[in-house]
């Protein structure tokens, strides 16, 4: 009955494989940009026995999962809830896909939509919450797709490259989803 | 002598926290469910005075290793009664960016004191410890909190729809932020 909760229709959410996620992670960060587009700290460069537990973990109670691509089984990215305030029933999403040829192609929404699928019909969540920097559109746009709302931005809160950013906050609700 | 002092209002004065005197004042107020939510992040309930001395240490250690947080007691100048608790919390350096949070043991005080102690912290954060961006975080039946920091120039930046579970309904959360430039020119007004 739960086979496919994991699966999209490009991507299937699978359990992380420690050290060749974290070996791929270590590659996707020595590009700045990809560091820069979802860390509120400065860039910088983990050694991979951090990325390792990061990868694993998450810093969370549900952990990462490994986002692979349908046709050919590909390691792409990472998809994770965490903030789990469950007397709330909310929790915090993060997504990153770092295999450039897969970026801006519909595969970070499928996935994100594979994990809100399991957010509210499985873990019975009442809110999704997520932030995303203000210069990353790509990224706001297909959180759009997603069915999240835009909920107001915190002014000017990131520096980098000498200017100040804000960060978007988007939220969606169970009702938000189940009527998407 | 640099500039009025950083610790002494006229109705209050903040102080180190004292871990073995404070506990049991902060251990009352946990029945409050904006306090409660604000020093312990588990599930909402009362917190003795034993596990809130181990609680209250092990924050002022990880405040002191990691450098990203800051506790100050809440004291009346005539009295050594702590009456509130104001932290700095989740300091970014590099983006120069904290989060203020106020509580107050009697609700009634923060229409007493709120005012002179916001007005001390985000002085402190701008003028000492060189923060761009002041933010606070509340729910929305902390009206009295609302009021309060609109009046010191806190916009309110993001309305989180339903995100929090209290007394058997969902209600919303907001994201007050402040920045330096607003600070400096509220500042400035005033002195006129």
């Amino acid at each position: 009955m739960t086979s496919e909760l994991f699966c999209g229709h490009l991507v299937r959410l699978r359990a992380v494989n420690r050290e060749e996620n974290a070996k791929a992670w270590a590659r996707w960060n020595t590009d700045s940009d990809f560091v820069r587009n979802w860390d509120v700290r400065p860039a910088w460069l983990p050694p991979t026995s951090q990325l390792e537990e990061w990868v694993i973990e998450g810093g969370n109670d549900a952990g990462n999962f490994a986002i692979h691509t349908l046709v050919d089984d590909q390691f792409i990215g990472l998809v994770g809830l965490d903030g789990f305030d469950w007397m709330s029933r909310s929790a915090w999403v993060g997504i990153g896909i770092g295999e450039p040829e897969f970026q801006g192609k519909g595969y970070g929404t499928d996935a994100m939509k594979v994990i809100l699928r399991y957010g509210f019909a499985e873990l019975n969540l009442h809110r999704v919450n997520l932030t995303v920097f203000e210069f990353n559109q790509r990224a706001i746009r297909c959180y759009e797709k997603c069915g999240f709302k835009h909920e107001g931005t915190q002014r000017e809160f990131i520096f980098k490259e000498n200017k100040r950013w804000g960060i978007v906050n988007m939220g969606i609700l169970r009702t938000e989803w189940e009527a998407a | 002598m640099i500039g009025k002092s950083l610790y002494l209002g006229e109705k209050i004065r903040l102080t180190a926290l004292d871990v073995e005197k404070d506990a049991s004042t902060l251990s009352k107020w946990t029945d409050q469910h904006a306090f409660d939510r604000r020093i312990n992040f588990g599930m909402y309930r009362l917190i003795s005075e034993y596990e809130m001395k181990k609680l209250l240490a092990d924050k002022l250690k990880k405040a002191e290793e990691g450098g990203r947080e800051l506790y100050f007691a809440v004291r009346l100048v005539s009295e050594d009664d702590l009456v509130g608790l104001a932290k700095i919390m989740d300091i970014y350096a590099a983006n120069q960016v904290g989060n203020l949070q106020v509580d107050f043991g009697e609700p009634a005080d923060l229409l007493r004191y709120g005012d002179e102690l916001v007005e001390m912290m985000v002085r402190y954060s701008f003028m000492e410890i060189s923060l761009y961006r002041l933010q606070a975080f509340c729910s929305a039946y902390e009206t009295d909190l609302m009021a309060l920091l609109e009046r010191h120039g806190f916009m309110k930046d993001v309305q989180r729809r339903e995100a929090v579970f209290h007394s058997g309904k969902y209600w919303d959360t907001y994201i007050y932020g402040i920045l330096r430039g607003e600070y400096l020119y509220l500042e400035e007004v005033r002195a006129k």
